[in-house]
């Protein structure tokens, strides 16, 4: 049977034609496929060929005449829409042509870049929503990087992107993995059961770099920002990746790490993980009695708590807490060794930490031991620090903290102010210890060690010459597929004499020992 | 429900990042798809103008940006008819004449309006001479007003006057006619601002010869389908702003052998091809009546954020936006970059001029640059240099053309409909081909260039967004 088709008053290059003649021909398997400009000796040729029906000898030179001839009729309209699809939604290539175009915008981006499934944020805080709310209208994930994003923002964002269906990380979501790949500050971590969702980002980074020196790798990590468990904002994030991670077939086992919660979103949360059912650990970075394990869920008081109890979740063995990794002989020995390098004036800790969890979990051990810390990020407002920039007493400052990155790069990318202040903190007559996070990973400074040991080093040979010393104590939160060679940093800060814990509570609890003098009770 | 976060979960991140360009690069070191965007500031900053911005970001403004978009590639222009202005042209006498770009006073028009106004008082016989014109325009005799305002455009200073013959041009989708006067040739013309003799004995040729017999020719081809001439124009190496080659050529074809069928006398016939054919620019005019044409079919959408307008009249640059109904929306009209005949030079040049950016609007001229490698010199030299620019439109177009295509980029469609919003977002305003006048009177065509549109009008349509 013979069809024409007509595409009324429009005009193709010849050439073009024939090669969408040919393409359907190849395709659907017609006899003939004739496609061309309606013009007198186009529809002389089209006779000849026994292609031109009573529709298409009625056509003129400015119409498309389209004719298959075939048996296979009920593929006409499949072929004819199949035709107006290569005709009409002809897809703009940005770098069609071979020219190196540079992407002004989303839109422009997404135009060559259809799969793209996350925008990527980390720009000034006020040009955030703009957007993030571009990128969720596009049906994309977002995660935002970026502080000083209000909260009214956060909160548009969210409810937008719940409804669309796509996640809002962030803002101030530093971390991310996704099916082994790291957004933002992130390690590389093997593949595997857990699925984390959490609202603190280097407290994710410290829980998957533990798991995987266990041998236990991670399907996803899922960052929500601090604020999203906020009463304001809701937890609507948390829920959102929980949900995913619940439907996810790769996650055996959930992980919640989180800044303490509001009761409300406590309670969202918790039901939410009863009923995915999936076997759940949960630790809130919270001082005070833990809530009882109840169904499925477990709740974890810290970090280690918490890889804890997925190893004996994933290996069976019970887990048994304890307050250092080495043995006790070891940590007495290290302890002796760094107090005798005191003298009597050197009573205090300064902690400064480029991971805000990092600093919070310090916070809570420092405050168990000692009942008077100060911090920029205390969650007591009684001692917080009036002016961040000066430390009093015990002083754990977090450097991650907006008033620092304001026109300022991260501390974790850039050195800069943590030396000035490392500098400052231990020319104090009564510091006595210096604890650190040295956080490695995507994103991260390719060598922060030898930023840090080099200060180190010049800072303790001018307090020698002085007659005093001072203890640094770090914890390295890396893996072995870091860029930054986990092996080689540990080793340039050992040979610039700092002490290394192999998590942060352990180095907050080694500072407390040696400030303290070993009379203290962690 | 969260089908995208799951998607996400299963495929694993394909990202596109701003800001740190350093995260970017960790995404791709690990293998992930990364894009990383050029960002600016939206509004260069400006948090007022964001919010607008944002506010204008709804699927209403995306529905309203659709249709706009559909009725740009669905319009069908077609040459119906050609008569003297005054019998088709929307409120229009004797003593009116109408010009280019934003409407404006006499005392603050340009050298090169100044002298196509006075030549036109001249040859619609209202005046005896240029002094005389001069003192019957300064009288306050003459109205002055813009071609826009009766659904005309003009080339250059789009000096239009009663008697001119216009091209009306149908846009049969629509029902909505553009018009356009008939194209002088280069040099020495009114449309820049040449008046003497010469001129004026042209200009009364194409009315009393060229123009009744194209009239009836038209009428004997039943009209003549013009958005297919501009679709093989631009096969052909035209960008049909610039460079009108082959639609004149095309043109010519079709129109010869109606024009041969009319009682035309040969010995005129003879010379109509010879003005014709010796005038590379024919085409422009009765493809910007037909841009025009094609344009207004979106005026008045409500909600679009699309440009249905931009033109110059050598002072300044305005822009009408669909959604904004008719007001305009001015800044200074810029300075083009070009080439200039020998003896001029950038110090002669008048600022942009024209109603030809009606070309841009309706997705030829300067944003199908590509197409047209031949008039790279304009644009700097280098035929990627025209690529470029083709590509950088794309960026502040809503869509792109179903049928203006570009052969060198795969059939691509060229980029359609100026959106205030990307505009305005990026910061990179339209690209606009142009012919340059010299500022004094009287002294016509110096060069042709290039230029981006300033940006003060953009700037000011989104503020009237803002008040809406």
């Amino acid at each position: 049977m013979l069809v024409n088709y007509i595409i009324k008053n429009r005009f193709y290059d010849s050439v073009l034609l024939m090669q969408i003649a040919n393409d359907i021909k190849s395709k659907f398997g017609f006899e003939k496929v004739s496609v061309m400009m309606g013009t007198l000796p186009n529809k002389d040729l089209m006779r000849e060929t026994c292609v031109l029906a009573d529709e298409g000898e009625a056509a003129g030179a400015n119409d498309v005449i389209v004719a298959f001839g075939t048996d296979k009729e009920e593929d006409f309209k499949k072929a004819f829409e199949y035709l107006n699809d290569l005709l009409e939604k002809k897809k703009v290539k940005l770098d069609a042509g071979g020219v190196n175009v540079s992407y002004s915008t989303i839109e422009s981006a997404f135009q060559n870049h259809d799969d793209a499934n996350t925008v990527f944020i980390s720009l000034p805080g006020p040009f955030v929503r703009y957007e993030a709310q571009k990128a969720v209208n596009l049906g994309m994930n977002v995660m935002i990087f970026s502080d000083n994003v209000s909260l009214e923002d956060e909160i548009a964002l969210k409810k937008a992107a719940e409804k669309k269906g796509v996640i809002v990380m962030g803002p101030d979501c530093g971390t991310a993995i996704i099916k082994g790949s790291a957004l933002g500050f992130a390690n590389v971590i093997p593949q595997g059961p857990v699925g984390i969702a959490g609202a603190s980002g280097t407290g994710i980074q410290e829980l998957t770099v533990l798991l995987a020196d266990r041998g236990i790798g991670v399907s996803h990590a899922l960052g929500t920002g601090g604020r999203d468990v906020s009463e304001a904002v809701g937890g609507i994030a948390l829920l959102q990746a929980l949900r995913a991670l619940g439907e996810d077939e790769s996650t055996k086992i959930i992980a919640v790490i989180s800044k303490p919660p509001c009761d409300k979103v406590v309670n969202k949360m918790l039901k939410e993980l009863e009923r995915i059912s999936k076997p759940a650990v949960v630790c809130f970075m919270k001082d005070g009695e833990l809530m009882k394990d109840y169904a499925n869920i477990r709740f974890a008081a810290t970090i280690e708590d918490e890889v804890g109890i997925l190893e004996e979740l994933i290996y069976g063995a019970p887990y048994k807490k304890s307050l250092f990794s080495y043995d006790k002989e070891v940590i007495d020995e290290l302890v002796c060794r760094s107090v005798a390098a005191l003298n009597e004036e050197q009573k205090y800790i300064r902690g400064l930490y480029s991971g805000g969890t990092l600093c919070d979990e310090a916070l809570m051990i420092l405050n168990r031991a000692f009942g008077n810390v100060w911090s920029n990020a205390s969650l007591y407002p009684d001692r917080k620090l009036k002016d961040a920039k000066e430390s009093k007493e015990h002083s754990l400052v977090d450097m991650g903290d907006d008033e620092f990155t304001r026109g300022m790069p991260h501390p974790m990318i850039d050195f800069t102010l943590r030396k000035e202040r490392l500098i400052k903190e231990v020319r104090q007559k009564d510091v006595a210890v210096i604890l650190l996070d040295v956080v490695l990973g995507y994103g991260s400074h390719m060598n922060p060690a030898g930023e840090l040991a080099e200060v180190i080093r010049s800072e303790r040979a001018l307090a020698l010459k002085e007659g005093r010393d001072f203890v640094v104590c770090a914890y390295v939160c890396g893996s072995e597929g870091d860029p930054q060679k986990l092996a080689e940093q540990k080793k340039i800060l050992e040979d610039a004499g700092v002490i290394l814990m192999p998590s942060n509570a352990q180095a907050a609890r080694f500072c407390v020992l040696v400030a303290g003098r070993g009379k203290i009770t962690l | 429900m969260s089908v995208h976060i799951n998607n996400l979960l299963k495929n694993g991140p394909s990202v596109i990042s701003m800001g740190l360009p350093l995260f970017g690069e960790a995404l791709k070191e690990q293998g992930v798809k990364t894009d990383h965007i050029d960002w600016k500031p939206p509004c260069e900053g400006d948090p007022e103008l964001i919010s607008i911005l944002s506010s204008l970001q709804s699927e209403e403004v995306e529905k309203a940006n659709s249709l706009a978009l559909d009725r740009l590639i669905n319009s069908t222009p077609v040459l119906v008819d050609l008569a003297p202005a005054a019998e088709v042209l929307p409120d229009m006498d004797k003593h009116t004449i109408l010009h280019a770009g934003p409407p404006i006073s006499w005392e603050r028009m340009c050298g090169p309006m100044k002298g196509a106004v006075l030549g036109a008082v001249v040859y619609e016989g209202l005046a005896d001479n240029l002094n005389e014109a001069e003192k019957l325009v300064e009288s306050g005799k003459i109205r002055l007003d813009s071609c826009h305002h009766h659904n005309a455009v003009g080339p250059m200073a789009g000096v239009t006057s009663a008697s001119m013959y216009m091209f009306v041009v149908e846009n049969v989708s629509f029902n909505n006619r553009g018009f356009c006067n008939l194209n002088e040739g280069l040099g020495k013309v009114l449309r820049f601002g040449a008046n003497d003799a010469e001129v004026l004995k042209r200009l009364k040729w194409m009315e009393s010869t060229l123009g009744p017999a194209l009239k009836k020719a038209v009428k004997l081809s039943g009209g003549i389908d013009i958005k297919n001439i501009t679709s093989q124009a631009l096969l052909m190496g035209d960008e049909c702003h610039n460079r009108n080659v082959g639609g004149t050529l095309q043109f010519l074809k079709v129109i010869t052998p109606y024009l041969l069928k009319t009682d035309t006398p040969y010995s005129d016939i003879r010379d109509i091809f010879d003005f014709i054919a010796g005038n590379a620019h024919f085409y422009l005019n009765l493809s910007m009546a037909s841009c025009k044409a094609t344009a207004d079919s979106i005026k008045g959408i409500e909600k679009s954020t699309i440009l249905y307008c931009m033109a110059r009249n050598g002072v300044e640059i305005g822009i009408r936006v669909a959604g904004l109904g008719d007001e305009w929306f001015t800044a200074p009209s810029g300075m083009p970059d070009g080439l200039y005949f020998s003896g001029f030079s950038k110090a002669d040049s008048n600022p942009d001029l024209g109603d030809s950016t009606i070309s841009e609007v309706a997705g030829i001229g300067a944003v199908a640059m590509a197409a047209a490698p031949a008039i790279v010199k304009f644009v700097g030299g280098s035929a990627s240099m025209a690529l470029e620019s083709t590509m950088k439109m794309y960026q502040i177009t809503y869509g792109s053309h179903r049928d203006f295509t570009i052969p060198s980029l795969d059939f691509m469609g060229t980029p359609l409909g100026f959106d205030l919003r990307k505009i305005m977002e990026t910061g990179i305003t339209p690209i606009i081909n142009t012919g340059i006048a010299h500022k004094k009177a009287g002294i016509g065509q110096i060069g042709a260039g290039i230029l981006d549109a300033p940006k003060g009008g953009f700037k000011k349509a989104l503020l009237a967004f803002g008040r809406k």
